[in-house]
C-alpha cells in the first residue's frame, strides 16, 4: 500500500473502457500503451494491469512492503515508511508507474481507468493527490511486451479522411510535407499542434460526426488537434485525417515542444 | 452502395442508410463480426474495430437492409424538470414568448434521441419546437452545472456533467441522473424522451 504524498498531474489507467463510446463514453487508456506496458513488464504484471500515468513528478510514500516499477524498466521495492520520488523525463510527454499486483481501484463500467470528465474509474474519480492511497491488486503475469521505439525523428503515419470536401485537394500533401510542434495547450482529450495553418474550404462538418482517438481535427483557424484518449466521443470540426493506431502512442509520448511530421500509411 | 469512409485504420465512417431508424442501424452494425462498437449520429454510422481491418460487402448490404419487423416500440423516457434556468428569460425575449410559453413548448414536444455524445449520457434530442431554435449563445459559459435542461440550434439536451457549453439553460433535471457509473448512460440512440414541469 502507498500512500501520495505530492503530484502534479497523475492518474490511474488501464486498458481502457472500450465498447461505451455510443453512450458518450471515450476510451479513457494510457497515452502510450507500450511505455505503460514496459512499466508493467518490470512490476511483473499483465501487459495492461492498472497503472499510475505522470505528467509530471510524483512522491509517494510505502505503508507498507510495495514494488514499483517504471517504463524505464527500474524497479523499487519499498519497505513500510520507504518514500520515492519519480521526477519527469525531458523525452516524454507522459511516464509510467507500475505496481507489483496493479493498483487496485474498482472497476467501474468494465475498467479501472480515470475518466476526469465524468469523474469515473481511477481513484474516485479523480487525479491523484496528497493523501490519496493506493493498494495492490492481483494482476499478476510474465507478458514481454513487443519490441517498441519511439522514434522520436520519424514521421507518423496517417491514414487519409473522412472529411476530404471540407479541405483543397492538397491539405494531405501539405499534412505530409510540412512540420508542426506539439503546443503546450494539449491534455488528455486533444494535442494542439501549431505550424502551418491547414485551409479549410468551408465551415464545420454540420451536424456531429463520430470521433476517434488520434483523428486529426481542424480548428476554424486551420489549427490541426490530435484527439486523444478522453476525446468526445462526437465532434463538429471536419477531420482531416488520423494517424494510424500503430504511431498512436508514438506521437502522444512525444513532449511539448517536439516536432512531428506525418506520412500516409503504406499497408 | 453506401459511402464508406476510413476514420484512421481500426474504424469507418459510414453514410447513414435512409429510412432505418438508429437503434436498427446500431444493432445491425455491433452484430458484424470483431466490431467493438458502433456509434450513430444523424449523417452517419461509425464501426470500431479492435484491430486494423476491412469492410466486406455483405455487412454493408446488412446494414443497409429493408427493415423487415415494424419498428420495435422505442423506450420514452420522462425527465421531470425545473424551470428556473438563467437564460429562461432570454430564450423568451428572443423567440418573442413570455418565459411560460417557452416552458409549454419545451415540454409539449415527443423528442428523439438522435445521436449521443459530447460527454457520457448526453443525448442530443430533436424535435424541438421551431420557435424554440435558437443560436448558440455568443460566449458560451465556462461552465454549466450538471442536470442542466438546455437547447442550442435545433437540439434540446440534459448535461449530465457539468463542462464548458453554448447552450441555452432553461432548467435542471430532477431525478434519475443520467449517467450514473453502475448503468452507465440511461438514455440511448433512437429512445424517446417527454418533458414534465416539476415545481420549483
Amino acid at each position: 500500500m502507498i500512500v501520495i504524498e505530492r503530484a502534479s498531474l497523475a492518474l490511474v489507467v488501464d486498458d481502457g473502457r472500450r465498447g461505451r463510446m455510443h453512450e458518450g463514453v471515450a476510451w479513457s487508456g494510457p497515452l502510450a500503451p507500450e511505455l505503460m506496458a514496459r512499466a508493467n513488464a518490470a512490476a511483473g504484471n499483465a501487459r495492461l494491469a492498472a497503472a499510475i500515468e505522470l505528467h509530471g513528478a510524483i512522491t509517494l510514500r510505502a505503508t507498507a512492503p510495495a514494488r514499483l516499477a517504471t517504463e524505464r524498466g527500474d524497479v523499487h521495492a519499498l519497505e513500510a515508511g520507504d518514500a520515492l520520488t519519480i521526477g519527469r523525463d525531458a523525452s516524454l510527454r507522459v511516464r509510467y508507474l507500475a505496481i507489483t499486483g496493479g493498483f487496485d481501484v474498482p472497476r467501474v463500467l468494465g475498467s479501472r481507468t480515470t475518466l476526469l470528465a465524468a469523474r469515473l474509474g481511477g481513484a474516485g474519480g479523480a487525479a491523484l493527490r496528497s493523501g490519496t492511497s493506493l493498494s495492490a491488486g492481483t494482476d499478476l503475469g510474465d507478458d514481454r511486451p513487443p519490441p517498441w521505439e519511439m522514434r522520436a525523428d520519424e514521421p507518423l503515419a496517417i491514414v487519409a479522411g473522412p472529411d476530404h470536401e471540407a479541405f483543397h485537394i492538397s491539405a494531405i500533401t501539405e499534412l505530409t510535407s510540412q512540420e508542426y510542434t506539439i503546443t503546450p495547450a494539449s491534455d488528455r482529450t486533444g494535442t494542439r499542434l501549431s505550424g502551418p495553418p491547414l485551409v479549410r474550404r468551408g465551415p464545420d462538418t454540420q451536424p456531429s460526426a463520430p470521433m476517434v482517438a488520434g483523428a486529426i481535427q481542424v480548428a476554424a483557424d486551420g489549427a490541426p488537434i490530435v484527439l486523444g484518449p478522453d476525446h468526445p466521443t462526437t465532434g463538429g470540426y471536419p477531420v482531416v485525417a488520423a494517424i494510424a493506431s500503430r504511431d498512436l502512442g508514438r506521437f502522444f509520448a512525444r513532449p511539448v515542444g517536439s516536432p512531428v511530421r506525418f506520412c500516409e500509411l503504406r499497408s | 452502395m453506401l459511402q464508406v469512409r476510413r476514420l484512421g485504420d481500426t474504424a469507418f465512417r459510414i453514410e447513414r442508410p435512409a429510412g432505418l431508424d438508429a437503434r436498427c442501424l446500431f444493432e445491425r452494425a455491433r452484430a458484424w463480426p470483431a466490431v467493438i462498437d458502433a456509434v450513430v449520429t444523424e449523417r452517419h454510422v461509425a464501426v470500431y474495430f479492435a484491430a486494423a481491418t476491412e469492410l466486406q460487402d455483405a455487412w454493408l448490404a446488412s446494414l443497409a437492409a429493408p427493415s423487415e419487423a415494424s419498428l420495435a416500440t422505442a423506450r420514452e423516457h420522462v425527465i421531470a424538470v425545473v424551470y428556473d434556468g438563467p437564460d429562461l428569460d432570454d430564450v423568451a425575449a428572443r423567440a418573442g414568448l413570455r418565459p411560460r410559453e417557452v416552458i409549454a413548448a419545451h415540454q409539449s414536444a415527443l423528442y428523439e434521441v438522435a445521436m449521443m455524445g459530447f460527454q457520457p449520457g448526453f443525448a442530443y434530442l430533436t424535435g424541438l419546437s421551431a420557435r424554440l431554435v435558437l443560436p448558440r449563445r455568443e460566449t458560451p459559459r465556462t461552465r454549466v452545472p450538471a442536470g442542466s435542461v438546455a437547447i442550442g440550434g435545433r437540439y434540446a439536451g440534459v448535461y449530465p456533467f457539468a463542462s464548458p457549453g453554448g447552450w441555452h439553460l432553461l432548467g435542471r433535471a430532477v431525478g434519475a441522473p443520467l449517467f450514473d457509473s453502475e448503468r452507465g448512460a440511461r438514455l440511448a440512440v433512437g429512445d424517446r424522451v417527454r418533458f414534465k414541469q416539476e415545481a420549483k
